[in-house]
């Protein structure tokens, strides 16, 4: 479970920073990320790990919710980007499907589209477009309607449709799968897998659903309690019977060396995690 | 060193009107200064601040006190403090001058009226929320005011509505120094009123309805009721005050009653704190003070100085209303709970002084 | 029945004023979600700005309102920077008192520099008579509505069919969905504020051509709220309707009754179409699916 070092060249490198809102306790202590080119990194954990927060250090929306960088630094490209403003870094291609949609209710889904184009030069413009009714052909039908009708699948489409359009390098996707049915989150995630492998895009996926998130990555981190718990690729973190435990809810097998005591043990330690 | 208690461990301690034996001296001694206060001052001024004055205050306390009722604590937006202020003084002048009835008697009757038509107001206002109600009730300000007016001319005149010396028992309440004693009792009452309230069961669900309507309605609030109650209660106090107002005044118009004066109000509860009783009283003194202060300030420049003695002597008023704006805006920005959110964090910062990082 | 058609222009004329006034503050409320309650007093601004223009500078009469537009403009702008940005996210009630503090501020700074007494343009735009059988319009009534008009397409094309207006409209409705999608926030709040003030600065020029320039053009401007009420909050077109529909009510109130009686019937206009129709008659129910 050693940690990737990855290379200089890192799209999005995120170096032991410490995030807190208000006067309050830190939300994160020293978390440090890397991503690559066209990686996709999973950040899971339970709720109030801090996940939220470290997404918005990355897409600059700390400031609107009182919330600083303390120390540490966030890149995007080799360019520093904590405490830059949230439209600029998203000028820097970077765009994200934030947490509960946050769509314009009275806006139409074309003018949605329309709205993530702005930051994407404009002979992409058509492209995108056709690519992102290509994969959600659910929306054509409802290309004028108002954004605020729409169903929560078809809601989340949208979102992910309005961040699709301005052609990212790096998308930042928060619960995706909050309030869906399973079955259309399967079919979300199979069309972002589908634009992955056409574009390049690089995604980090915040999920509370760890086995959907652990399928469709290549790395991982688990956040717990502000800190960085576990790091690693897809595969050793899914065999990994704590990670099997306490995330992905399976009990550890037959002649596994895990016991409840283990558990229990695990458990004590890391409610010191301070 | 023992950490003085200062959170309520239960419900009778939450109750109790004096939380310490400290409390109990500072009431005494705060009752014995307000007792003594007009004495002290007598025909003169305190800092520029007549015994006029600090009743003009005290009467402010209330009014302000019953807006934070509705808007601070209630979170119900309306504009129709003024109109209310004037259902109290039309009603003060029906019962009192046209009826001749006995002056407590009068100010009880006026508060009722009050209810009574706040009542009607929150009534059809259970449609609307925010901004609307806001919209609706200043409708129902320039409504009020020609009713008034309309009072005014039918049964007094062009010269206003005249009110007689008021008259408690046998004692004639004709002088400042009488009128100071009264409106402290008043005063008094007001605040062991709203206190009472916003402690109580109705009290909380009050403020359920500011911070979350749809789940305080899931706790079983009967949203409803409870606006008409918020309505009755606040204008029953402001009626009351209007009353007061009237009879202080000894006579009466419309012009009273202006925007500047539903403005005045809302500054009073924004500058002392919103939904904070300490807040009314502290927003109310110094929006009625400050401009005496400025005033008495302003006096001291020789109105020959060049340009600043020669506004100051002929627009003193608008000097003052720029400032108080400028005020405003000020404790917006830089102090969103007002005077009574700094003194509280000024009382934590010192309790807390040896345990902070 | 000739008296009836006059009070009908001078209405509609007056309404245009109101609509102009209204369509700004609908401008800015989309935009920023601010309910301005100083816009009265923007007009007022714009009134005695064109006057220094006309009077101190002695510009010619198209000079000075191109002056006076922009220095609405820039005023406007700067509002926006000073007052209104340190209370972004602030709830209603904060900003609705910080707009009427900024009222207060206003009217007692009219007073102070220009004094109380009323004053009037030394040079105005055209006002001669023109005869239309019995009727006696004056052409100022109708530049004044024809101009009303070219603003408000204006305007209303501007909010439909280009970038910025939809930039604005979405951070109008969330301010942090539109950040993510890389919208300058600051830059469309700032734009949105200029042009309300611009509008409410051209209400002040128009009206105070038909009036005096006087204090009490922030009391007229203050009709340009139930204006915006019946025509709907987020309606630009609306806007203009109400204003018309509440300028022709008055004048028709005024002419035939009194004026107390014509603010009496505009309220109680007011109050019907809240309890009736809160969204006026133009506007959206807003959209709330949970």
């Amino acid at each position: 479970m050693a940690a990737i070092d990855a290379p200089a060249t890192a799209l999005l490198s995120v170096s032991n920073i410490e995030v807190a809102y208000g006067r309050s306790a830190p939300a994160l202590r020293g978390v440090s990320l890397r991503l690559r080119e066209g990686e996709v990194v999973s950040l899971l954990g339970a709720n109030g790990a801090g996940k939220t927060t470290l997404i918005r250090s990355i897409s600059g929306l700390l400031k609107l919710h009182s919330a600083k960088v303390l120390s540490g630094q966030v890149n995007l490209d080799g360019a520093r980007i904590d405490g830059v403003a949230a439209h600029h870094i998203a000028r820097k291609g970077l765009s994200q499907v934030p947490e509960g949609r946050m769509i314009f209710a009275n806006l139409t889904v074309a003018e949605h589209l329309q709205i993530g184009a702005l930051s994407a030069p404009v002979e992409k413009h058509e492209m995108s477009r056709r690519l992102v009714l290509d994969l959600f052909p659910a929306l054509r039908p409802r290309i004028d309607d108002q954004a605020g009708w729409l169903s929560g699948g078809e809601q989340q489409m949208v979102a992910i449709g309005r961040a699709l359009m301005a052609s990212p390098r790096l998308m930042l996707l928060d619960e995706v799968s909050l309030g869906l049915a399973p079955i259309i989150t399967r079919s979300i995630f199979e069309q972002l897998d589908r634009y992955r492998r056409e574009t390049g895009c690089a995604m980090l996926v915040v999920e509370q659903n760890a086995k959907l998130a652990l399928d469709f990555c290549d790395r991982a981190y688990v956040l717990d309690r502000g800190r960085i718990l576990l790091e690693g690729s897809a595969a050793d973190l899914k065999a990994d019977p704590r990670v099997q435990d306490l995330y992905l809810g399976e009990a550890p097998g037959e002649g596994s060396a895990y016991t409840f005591r283990d558990a229990k043990r695990y458990r004590r330690r890391t409610r010191w995690l301070k | 060193m023992q950490l003085r208690q200062h959170l309520d461990t239960d419900y009778q301690r939450q109750l109790r009107l004096f939380g310490s034996p400290g409390a109990v001296v500072v009431a005494i001694v705060a009752f014995a200064l307000l007792m003594a206060l007009p004495f002290l001052i007598g025909r003169g001024t305190l800092a520029g601040i007549g015994l006029a004055a600090i009743n003009n205050a005290l009467i402010a306390i209330i009014g302000a006190v019953a807006l934070n009722l509705l808007v601070g604590f209630t979170g119900l937006l309306s504009m129709g403090h003024a109109a209310f202020f004037a259902v109290g003084a039309m009603a003060a002048a029906i019962f009192g001058t046209q009826l001749e009835l006995p002056f407590p008697l009068v100010l009880l009757a006026s508060g009722l009226c009050g209810a009574g038509i706040g009542v009607i107001v929150g009534l059809p206002s259970l449609r609307l929320s925010g901004l609307y109600l806001l919209l609706s009730t200043l409708a129902l300000h320039f409504l009020t005011l020609y009713a008034f007016l309309q009072y005014q001319l039918y049964n007094f005149g062009l010269s206003g509505v005249f009110y007689p010396t008021a008259m408690i028992g046998p004692i004639e309440i004709g002088t400042d120094h009488r009128w100071y004693f009264v409106l402290v009792a008043c005063v008094v009452a007001t605040i062991l009123i709203a206190r009472n309230v916003l402690q109580s069961r109705e009290g909380r669900a009050f403020v359920a309805l500011r911070d979350h309507p749809t789940a305080a309605a899931a706790l079983g609030v009967n949203v409803a009721v409870l606006r008409i109650k918020a309505f009755a209660l606040s204008s029953f106090l402001v009626s009351v005050a209007g009353a007061l107002f009237a009879f202080n005044l000894g006579v009466v118009t419309t012009d009273a009653f202006t925007l500047h004066f539903v403005v005045a109000y809302f500054a009073m509860i924004i500058i002392g704190g919103m939904g904070s009783l300490l807040g009314s009283v502290l927003g109310a003194v110094v929006w009625e003070f400050l401009p005496q202060w400025l005033a008495s300030a302003a006096s001291n420049i020789d109105p020959a100085t060049p340009v600043i003695g020669d506004t100051l002597a002929r627009h003193q008023a608008q000097i003052i209303s720029v400032v108080m704006g400028c005020i405003i805006i000020l404790v917006l920005i830089r102090w969103p709970a007002g005077l009574a959110g700094v003194v509280r964090s000024t009382v934590a910062a010192i309790r807390s002084w040896p345990y902070r990082s | 029945m000739i008296f009836f058609l006059q009070l009908l222009v001078s209405g509609l004329a007056v309404g245009s004023v109101y609509g102009l006034v209204a369509l700004g503050f609908v401008l800015i409320f989309k935009a920023t979600d601010v309910f301005n309650f100083a816009q009265g007093d923007l007009l007022a601004v714009g009134a005695y700005l064109m006057f220094v223009a006309l009077a101190v500078f002695n510009l010619p009469v198209a000079l000075a309102i191109i002056a006076t537009v922009v220095a609405a403009g820039i005023l406007g702008a700067m509002l926006q920077r000073v007052v209104f940005k340190p209370l972004q996210g602030q709830p209603l009630l904060t900003v609705v008192m910080a707009t009427i503090a900024l009222s207060l501020i206003i009217q007692g700074a009219l007073v102070i520099i220009f004094g109380s007494q009323d004053l009037s343009f030394p040079r105005t735009l055209p006002s001669s008579i023109v005869a239309i059988g019995a009727l006696r319009l004056s052409m100022l009534d109708l530049i004044i509505m024809g101009c009303s008009v070219v603003c408000v397409s204006a305007f209303a094309l501007f909010f439909r069919y280009t970038s910025l207006g939809l930039q604005m409209r979405a951070t109008a409705e969330h301010p942090e969905a539109a950040a993510l999608s890389g919208i300058n926030s600051d830059r469309v709040f700032t734009v949105a504020f200029s042009i309300g003030t611009v509008t409410a600065a051209l209400g002040g020029i128009f009206l105070g051509s038909l009036q005096v320039v006087s204090p009490t053009l922030s009391q007229i401007g203050l009709l340009a709220f139930p204006a915006v009420v019946v025509g709907g909050l987020t309606s630009i077109p609306g806007s203009v309707i109400g204003g018309l529909l509440i300028g022709v009510l008055q004048q028709l109130s005024a002419g035939y009754f009194d004026g107390a009686v014509a603010s009496v019937v505009v309220y109680s206009g007011l109050l019907l179409v809240l309890l009736l129709r809160p969204q006026g008659l133009l506007g959206r129910p807003s959209v709330q699916r949970h």
